[in-house]
């Protein structure tokens, strides 16, 4: 499992290095989009460290994360539905990063599993 | 355009791929996929530039067929920066304001019951005295120099100094013994 861990540590290394480049090329707006997944990556790591350290069970810490990724999913998505229902453009793309970031990593770890 | 707008429109554009979606449009009007595929962006990235540049009045859509086309407006990138300078801002309306409110009270200050207290010292504060009992003297009409002193005397006793200041202030003019409010 500390395979996933690494996963999660170089998603984070390259968004924060392709945040650098956007800024560093002029497209601030592009570069807040990467700092979003790069949070999501860090959220996912916290959830998962917090996952471990609550038991010595690797099923039980698997269920765990899961669960509060599951809970992370459906409160973005509903968020998610709720931009689109009023045309928000911004938020739409904020909460679509979101949760691709979110599959992403929740993939990643069934993979792993 | 106003000040507000102008800044609006200039944060738009201090962007690279903003600008690239300008280029494109300059050529031809364009939809999000198209747009998409010619800057290497998502489809997402792009409808997102673009609802910025269209809140920013720098590009408006249209319908066509099944797509929203994307087009620039031409007139906004007319306008020359010069032009927005000049334009007068808020901040030179609350200027005005503040001047105005100094104005009135120093007024306040050196005027009891329509009569001046004390001469000020202050340059800045006489200059607004000395306009106030110019309001006293029509433009066009030639006043001797009593007429002067008689207007003068009714806000102070020392109406000499007052009227030699509206002399050397440049707000009347003296010919002979005739005076008249520039």
């Amino acid at each position: 499992m500390s395979e996933f861990l690494t996963y999660l540590e170089n998603r984070i290394s390259e968004t924060m290095q392709q945040e650098k480049r956007l800024i560093d090329s002029g497209r601030k707006d592009e570069a807040n989009l990467e700092k979003i997944k790069n949070n999501v990556y860090g959220i996912c790591k916290t959830i998962y460290e917090v996952a471990q350290k609550q038991t010595q069970e690797e099923k039980e810490a698997e269920t765990f994360f899961v669960k509060k990724l599951e809970h992370l999913e459906t409160t973005w998505r509903e968020s998610y539905e709720k931009a689109k229902e009023f045309s928000n453009t911004e938020k739409i793309l904020v909460e679509e990063i979101k949760l691709a970031a979110l599959s992403e990593a929740r993939q990643q770890f069934e993979a792993e599993v | 355009m106003t000040e507000t707008d102008a800044i609006k429109l200039f944060k738009c554009l201090a962007d690279k791929s903003r600008l690239q979606i300008l280029k494109s449009l300059i050529q031809e009007d364009m939809y999000v996929e198209r747009l998409a595929e010619r800057l290497g962006l998502t489809p997402a990235t792009i409808s997102f530039h673009l609802k910025k540049l269209e809140d920013a009045n720098a590009v408006t859509s249209y319908k066509e067929q099944y797509y929203t086309m994307y087009t620039l407006k031409k007139e906004v990138f007319m306008t020359s920066i010069i032009d927005i300078i000049k334009e007068e801002s808020d901040e030179a309306r609350e200027q005005q304001e503040r001047e105005e409110a100094y104005r009135q009270k120093v007024i306040t200050s050196f005027f009891e019951y329509g009569k001046l207290k004390t001469i000020p010292a202050q340059r800045k504060k006489k200059l607004i005295i000395l306009e106030e009992i110019l309001k006293n003297f029509e433009k066009d009409r030639i006043y001797t120099e009593q007429e002067v002193n008689e207007t003068i005397q009714k806000y102070h006793e020392d109406y000499c100094t007052l009227r030699r200041d509206m002399i050397s202030e440049k707000m009347m003019k003296r010919e002979g013994t005739n005076y008249q409010r520039i």
